[in-house]
């Protein structure tokens, strides 16, 4: 089968964004076509458009059901607008005091801090929760959450352990740059993700909620969509792109898994002063994060981009709020000249290889550049 | 413990005051204490994670004496360095 995704040669920056596949833009421009009704209204418009979100609702939980290894209903599945809303819905239906990591997003850990009696776990210098302590956290908290893995330097987190020990616990999950990348933990009582992560549309995301959860709507979700008009074309952008990449999900995966241990290796070989960050085994396939020591992240990054290369930064002075990132921060890890890889869907292998050949004259120039 | 080099590297930011450390660390005979004046906010993470990097001692961090910005950082360098 043709892959249906072509990012851009040079492209490592996945998470920032990759071109809509040609099938889904397809898609979502048919939907657009027919479901621009209200599909709550009873006319024949209106009915066309509720079929439409009804039929991308039940296909995502089709496909859903397959990354998390269990089945998920359709009922199960609110769409909204993104990952930081849906999180917000799932805690705003779920008072009480939350527990989470110190590497969560900052909109969750915003979330966090205005909700009474908050607990952050601090995590290793791999940026995983210490369970223990996760674990007496846990004793205290009606709610907790996690990721199911660092979005920034790839490590998991040990969500099995946290259902195991905290059976009483529910797990908000955010499984962002996790769903068709690795099989789904077990143990969750809520999850969310946004479709851009699997090279659907900005604006869409997902809120699944257990059967079992006793959770309140905060808001009426008509035809399982939460907050404003549904985005009907959106929603069926989301639901054809999860189908894609879970019918190619093993070998995206391996391939990915190879390319980055391909980088991790060749970082290291190729650069003197430098640290490659977060769990080289237990870890997200398509994610590597590093720091060079002695240049600017910023630099570095505008360096790679002149020589074709997209990167990200968690570095203070690529950062819009001039701080490096939480995430290296909550780690100890060292912040300057960071450089955050995520591999777009479809990336060729030869990316990888040609970004290998030309890092260590960038990081020279950069250096030679002070 | 006095440190015995001083490193004035207010208004720079990330990388010039961690590599001026590095600098100074390399010139210097082990167990020499150097103090790293500093106000860039990575400074904070860095300079540890810097010693922990090159086998230095990170001996704490303190506000200026004067009241302005920034911190004192003191590390010793280590014989490995």
């Amino acid at each position: 089968m043709a892959r249906i995704w072509h990012p851009p040669a040079g492209l490592l920056d996945g998470m920032g964004g990759q071109p809509l596949p040609s099938v889904v833009a397809t898609a979502m421009a048919a939907a657009a076509a027919q479901g621009w009704a209200d599909p709550r209204r009873l006319h024949h418009a209106g009915r066309q458009a509720g079929a439409l979100l009804d039929a991308a609702r039940s296909s995502i939980a089709n496909n859903l059901s397959m990354a998390a290894g269990m089945a998920i209903t359709t009922e199960e599945i609110y769409f909204t607008s993104g990952v930081a809303a849906a999180q917000a819905f799932a805690l705003d239906g779920y008072p009480g005091p939350l527990a989470l990591g110190s590497v969560e997003t900052t909109a969750l850990l915003d979330l966090g801090e205005v909700r009474p009696a908050t607990q952050i776990v601090g995590v290793d210098a791999y940026g995983r929760i210490d369970a223990e302590a996760f674990h007496q956290a846990a004793a205290t908290a009606a709610i907790a959450a996690l990721q199911v893995a660092n979005t920034e330097v790839g490590t998991c987190q040990p969500i099995e352990l946290v259902a195991a020990t905290n059976p009483e616990l529910p797990i908000l999950m955010d499984a962002s740059q996790a769903i068709g990348r690795i099989p789904l933990p077990q143990g969750w009582s809520m999850l969310t993700a946004g479709a851009r992560d699997w090279a659907g549309p900005a604006g869409v995301a997902i809120l699944v909620v257990r059967h079992d959860v006793r959770w309140l709507p905060p808001i009426n979700a008509d035809r399982g969509w939460l907050g404003g008009f549904p985005d009907i074309a959106g929603a069926v952008g989301a639901a054809t792109a999860l189908e894609a990449l879970m019918n190619e999900q093993v070998p995206l995966a391996q391939q990915a898994h190879a390319d980055i241990e391909l980088l991790r290796a060749g970082i290291v070989s190729g650069l003197t002063d430098v640290e490659v960050l977060g769990d080289p085994v237990w870890r997200l396939p398509h994610i590597l994060n590093f720091s060079v020591l002695y240049v600017s992240g910023e630099a570095l990054v505008t360096e790679l981009d002149k020589r074709g290369f997209a990167v990200a930064s968690g570095s203070a002075c690529v950062a819009d709020h001039a701080r490096p990132s939480h995430v290296l921060a909550a780690m100890g890890a060292y912040t300057g000249g960071n450089i955050r890889i995520s591999l777009p869907l479809g990336c060729a292998t030869e990316t990888v290889e040609n970004f290998l050949k030309v890092l260590p004259s960038a990081v020279a120039a950069v250096r030679a550049d002070i | 413990m006095e440190p015995q080099v001083w490193l004035d590297e207010r208004g720079r930011r990330c990388p010039l005051p961690i590599i001026a450390l590095n600098r100074a660390a390399m010139e210097q005979p082990a167990g020499t204490v150097i103090a790293l004046i500093s106000d860039d906010p990575a400074a904070k993470f860095d300079v540890p994670a810097w010693c922990r990097i090159k086998n230095a001692t990170f001996l704490g961090e303190s506000p200026v004496d004067d009241g302005g910005d920034g911190l004192v950082f003191q590390i010793m360098v280590d014989s490995a360095n």
